[in-house]
């Protein structure tokens, strides 16, 4: 065990001991501790390699800013790279591991990109690389993307659970520091229900790594008592592991909480991505230390100086044995202090003010008016130089360039962050629903922190009318905070990080002006500044003030690069959430389902429907066998196909019949009761929309069906159509699709199966008395209530018989029993989509959007004796020219040619084969078992006048060019006898 | 199926009616239902209870009636005459209750509807969106909601709420 950087106090359970691997090592923490903080505890000073030049990296902060610490969290196909070791909590068996290195994280061979840095500026590879240009995509392009990058996908799919929610609250507070808890206290003493959120596991933000005082006494305590009142406040919700990743319109922002690793099973999520629906939000998010680019900067332990403060105050790890500050604002000196407190070494304080406070700290050498130009020992810092030549030994560096309101979730909707002078820093944008307070807001001290938060609060609730109480907020001393802003040491001759995510130097940056960049934009996609999964939360600020000084302007007429969600990168398995597998979407069974499946059934998916497509005996082996024989079966004797799906309409009112008259083309008007009338329904610029039969079961009573495809948007139109077109007629519509379980009963001895004990014997079904295009409603089965449509779709003599979905699966059993003695035969899509093409019926490929009722052979339907939606444009002159497409049927010349795929277009014999000489397209195929050959079905300029012609069809996808002729798209029983007998 | 303190259960023999206001004849049929029912015509977005009926009113228009006494369409229909537009629509749903202290939580990961009881109180009905089902929301009293999704999609919407109730327990 090596844990000799672990010192007293802390925020840590010391009861608890946790063991964990890095690198393959066994390591101990304990309850509390980040990853980064037990690294740091063990002695780990290198725990990742640079993204370009491969050097090596140590921890930087102690948040979500982290640029450097991305490792390898878990193993296999739970592996999840670039995790940020200083926001992963420490749990019992946690593994990781570095990443983007070859050999060994301490011995990398990449690390030869580090001396060949020259070459590797910004930009090198939109200049280099250039010769032979074959090279780039075959030899450059994956020796380049395999030496850069960060971590690696495991390659597996990712076995983790995930979820989704939604949240609700009057107002959403994000951040759980001195401001949030003060303002969520305050909020639900006024009686809101609150959301706090914080990214953290432990609440208090940097109070917990400070050492301040609140109403006389210790901010850790004010935390937990401040805590114990919100957990016991039943209308706050106190949600820690939560990042809040994004503010999109109305009040909604994105968050994704991770389930604590201790209460974490494998069954359960260990995300849940959360949709937030606030009245109000108030941001209190703090603010983040930024860094100040000098030689060799990069060195690991060198590290931000809260980050420091952080590690020794919560984490009681002490980062080094002499530690050196180099700071230019007052708050660097609280390091110092903070340090000492502790008996930690400190080699020296180096302020770059001259005019720096005149305070001695006692054990620390105060250092006013240097900068740092560069910093010794590759994998662990051994000494700093100063600008006056000295050089000061330390294994740790302390740097703190000021501090950065924490302002990204503010630009989620556009607006710009304003430049403050008196912090050097962004401060953020006014925005409605969204307010600011405290850090983020550019207040800094503790003091003046919770004042800000407790008014916001206070406003907050008296604009959503709640009452808030009367008080004033807890006090605290108000720290020291001034800076004299300082971004490069100019006196450094080394490279000097900006971006150390990205490899990104100064040189870079003045590269990039040099070569002309101007725009800040331009800025970071040249030298991918800001990039990366710490988007730039240290070093935007620093790259833009360079920026500004290469151009000499300043920083606000510069203008910044904005920020977009996420905050924090967010995995792909969270937005996916539980919607894997089979449960992508919901999907939809008929309540014969069962009974298919027992019959083998292979199924399609026909929207969110699953119909049987065949049903294969044991003896074939090919689809073709199943439907071939279903067909000849059908048409020989009887079949029972599942036609559920089919979308039904219910349609009532005193003027459903004119209702109706008007949404379809042909009349409808005088459809008499007990009658099913097939119908074409057009759009509004008189292309059809879609097609199916309506039957009248009473005076006021219809039901539409529709095609399965188009149940939803023909509801909704007729729903238009009711509502907005015609709002003072008597017309009800509502769905029943769901509600009736529906089965074609087609074939020649269709009939003798149903009075074989399915429809009850009092009613007389026969030909005379219940002709084609009959509907009733009656009792099957001995009572059960049933409605009987006398209607073909395969050109068979046919009946659809329905019945309420509870006695589907019975009935559809019931029909199987009772066509025992005619072979009855389940017949699928597939067998279903043969018959209609032999038949001619239009279906899904040809109403396409692009045809007419004319195009279909069907313009004598568009009744002119009434109005119709569709019938003025239908009239259109282009829609009517002569020789226009047709429906029409095809037979290949050579019966033995298989017409295997729709879609092939339609060339004379000797024209070549392009879009001038198209002259249409096929639409359907089949190979027809009751023909002996292939048929189709498609469009071709000239329609009827061409019966006999000989074309191609031509096909360049599948490289098919076959002969067809131009034949009748009624290939069985065109005079419609088999239907009405 | 018995979650921890979460109970989801299929409520079997439901009858649920559409009944539609035909137009301009609202003040003929809330004065039927009043009387047959003794029940005021609730707000949209609100019910009206009996012992075993429920009147949920969907919207200005339409209300869907729950019976759970064994009501046949037929017999809606002679309770009602002429006085409005009734369509079966038991078999278009399936039913679900979900009750037990934790049932918002399980329906916090699912439902984009606010269940607290300040906003979603006892009674109260809701049309909404739950894991891409539609689904029709009722707040029963307390910790109960009854759950209504389209009855072809029902092992998927099933699938949702185990779901939720499994992740949450």
């Amino acid at each position: 065990m090596t844990e000799g950087y672990r010192i007293e106090g802390g925020l840590i359970n010391r009861d608890k001991k946790l063991t964990f691997s890095f690198n393959g090592q066994k390591k101990y923490g304990y309850q509390g501790d980040s990853l980064a903080s037990a690294l740091l505890a063990s002695g780990d000073t290198i725990v990742a390699r640079s993204f370009k030049y491969h050097r090596p990296r140590g921890i930087f902060s102690a948040g979500s800013e982290e640029p450097n610490a991305l490792v390898h969290l878990g193993r296999g196909a739970l592996c999840e790279p670039n995790t940020k070791a200083t926001t992963v909590e420490l749990y019992d068996g946690l593994e990781a591991n570095p990443q983007n290195y070859r050999l060994s994280v301490h011995f990398d061979l990449m690390a030869i990109n580090d001396f060949l840095s020259p070459l590797l500026t910004a930009g090198f590879y939109y200049k280099t690389f250039m010769w032979p240009k074959y090279f780039w995509e075959k030899i450059y392009e994956p020796i380049i993307r395999n030496s850069a990058g960060m971590g690696k996908l495991s390659g597996h799919s990712d076995p983790s659970h995930y979820d989704k929610g939604f949240l609700h609250c009057d107002l959403l507070i994000i951040g759980a520091g001195p401001a949030g808890l003060i303002a969520a206290l305050e909020a639900g003493k006024a009686g809101l229900r609150v959301i706090l959120a914080d990214e953290d596991f432990l609440p208090g933000g940097r109070l917990n790594s400070e050492t301040y005082q609140i109403d006389q006494k210790p901010a850790t305590l004010w935390i937990e008592e401040t805590v114990e009142q919100l957990r016991n406040m039943p209308n706050i919700r106190l949600m820690t592991r939560m990042t809040v990743y994004g503010c999109y319109d109305h009040g909604i922002y994105g968050a994704v909480e991770q389930i604590a690793p201790e209460v974490l099973e494998k069954s359960k999520p260990r995300q849940i991505l959360w949709r937030i629906y606030s009245k109000r939000a108030l941001l209190c998010a703090g603010a983040i230390e930024r860094s100040i680019a000098f030689g060799n900067n990069d060195r690991p332990a060198i590290m931000l100086a809260g980050a420091v403060r952080a590690y020794v105050n919560r984490w009681a790890v002490a980062p080094g044995k002499a530690i050196g500050i180099f700071t230019n604002n007052d708050d660097g000196w609280q390091t110092a202090r903070d340090l000492r407190a502790k008996n930690i070494p400190v080699s020296a304080l180096i302020d770059t003010r001259r005019d720096a406070s005149d305070e001695e700290i006692d054990g620390v050498e105060i250092i006013r008016g240097e900068r740092i130009t560069d910093c010794m020992g590759r994998k662990r810092l051994r000494a700093v130089k100063l600008t006056n030549g000295r050089l000061i030994a330390m294994d740790t560096l302390a740097v703190s360039g000021g501090w950065n309101p924490n302002i990204h979730l503010t630009c989620h909707q556009g607006a710009k962050a304003v430049w403050d002078e008196k912090i050097s820093a962004f401060l953020p944008a006014r925005l409605a629903g969204l307010s600011v307070a405290g850090s983020a807001n550019g207040t800094f001290a503790l003091g003046d922190v919770l004042k800000e938060a407790y008014q916001a609060a206070q406003k907050i609730a008296k604009d959503l009318d709640f009452t808030p109480r009367a008080g004033k907020p807890p006090q605290a001393n108000n720290e020291a905070y001034s800076l004299s802003p300082l971004w490069h040491v100019k006196e450094s001759r080394k490279r000097a990080w900006v971006d150390l995510q990205n490899d990104v130097t100064y040189k870079d940056i003045a590269l990039a002006h040099q070569e002309g960049f101007r725009s800040v934009e331009h800025l970071k996609r040249y030298t991918t500044l800001g990039m990366g999964t710490d988007q730039g939360k240290n070093s935007n600020v620093i790259g833009l003030a360079l920026m500004a000084e290469q151009r000499g302007l300043p920083i606000e007429k510069i203008g910044t690069t904005s920020f977009r969600p996420p905050y924090t990168p967010v995995s792909i398995g969270a937005f996916g959430g539980r919607s894997r597998g089979k449960n992508f979407r919901p999907y939809r069974l008929t309540p014969s389902h069962q009974w298919a499946e027992e019959r083998n059934a292979v199924f399609v998916e026909t929207g969110q429907w699953l119909r049987a497509q065949w049903f294969p005996l044991a003896s074939e082996t090919h689809w073709r066998q199943s439907v071939d024989r279903e067909v000849t079966m059908i048409r020989a004797s009887v079949g029972i196909c599942d036609v559920t799906t089919l979308g039904k309409i219910d349609i009532q009112g005193r003027d459903s019949a004119p209702f109706l008259n008007r949404v379809y083309a042909n009349g409808f008007a005088k459809l008499p009761v007990g009658k099913v009338r097939y119908g074409l329904m057009l759009r509004e610029d008189g292309i059809s929309m879609d097609d199916g039969t309506t039957a009248r079961l009473a005076e006021n009573h219809f039901v539409m069906t529709t095609t399965t495809a188009n149940a939803g948007t023909v509801f909704r139109h007729l729903e238009f159509c009711r509502q907005c077109l015609w709002p003072n007629d008597d017309v009800h519509l509502i769905s029943t699709t769901d509600g009736w379980a529906q089965y074609a009963v087609a074939g020649p001895n269709a009939r003798k199966l149903l009075q074989n004990g399915i429809v009850d014997k009092i009613f007389d079904i026969s030909n005379d008395a219940f002709p084609f295009m009959g509907c009733a409603n009656i009792t099957v089965c001995n009572g059960v209530l049933a409605r009987l449509f006398r209607i073909s779709f395969s050109g068979e003599l046919a009946y659809e018989i329905a019945v309420p979905t509870r006695y589907g699966n019975s009935l559809v059993r019931a029909l199987m029993e009772a066509g025992k003695n005619f072979d009855v035969t389940p017949y699928g899509t597939e067998a279903l989509g043969v018959m209609r093409i032999e038949k001619g019926h239009p279906a899904g490929n040809e109403l396409n959007g692009r045809t007419t009722a004319r195009h279909l052979g069907m313009e004598k339907m568009v009744s002119k004796k009434k109005d119709c939606i569709g019938n003025v444009l239908s009239e259109r002159p282009y829609l009517n020219r002569e020789n226009d497409y047709r429906l029409m049927g095809f037979k290949p010349v050579d019966r033995k040619e298989i017409l295997s795929t729709a879609g092939s277009h339609f060339i004379a014999i000797g024209d070549t084969p392009n879009m001038d000489n198209d002259q249409g397209w096929m639409s359907s195929v089949a190979f027809s078992p009751t023909l002996g050959h292939s048929i189709g079905l498609g469009f071709i300029l000239g329609g009827e006048q061409r019966i006999g012609e000989t074309v191609r069809a031509f096909d360049p996808v599948h490289s098919k060019d076959i002969p067809v002729e131009i034949v009748s798209p009624h290939f069985i029983d065109p005079e419609g006898k088999r239907m009405r007998a | 199926m018995r979650h921890g303190d979460l109970l989801l259960e299929e409520v079997a023999q439901c009858r649920l009616f559409s009944l539609s206001i035909p137009m301009g004849e609202d003040q003929a049929l809330k004065k039927k239902i009043e009387q047959t029912y003794e029940l005021a015509w609730p707000q949209p977005g609100k019910l009206a209870k009996s012992v075993d009926r429920y009147f949920m009113a969907m919207n200005e228009e339409q209300l869907f009636a729950l019976f759970l006494d064994g009501t046949t369409e037929q017999d809606f229909q002679n309770q009602l005459g002429n006085t409005g537009y009734i369509t079966d629509q038991s078999d278009n749903w399936c039913y679900l209750r979900l009750s037990g202290p934790t049932s918002r939580a399980a329906l916090e990961r699912i439902c984009p509807i606010d269940l607290h009881p300040d906003m979603f109180n006892t009674h109260d009905v809701a049309r909404t969106v739950m894991e891409h089902c539609g689904t029709i929301l009722l707040r029963e009293g307390g910790d109960s909601f009854l759950l209504l999704s389209a009855r072809s999609s029902a092992k998927s919407f099933l699938h949702a709420i185990e779901q939720s109730v499994k992740n949450i327990s």
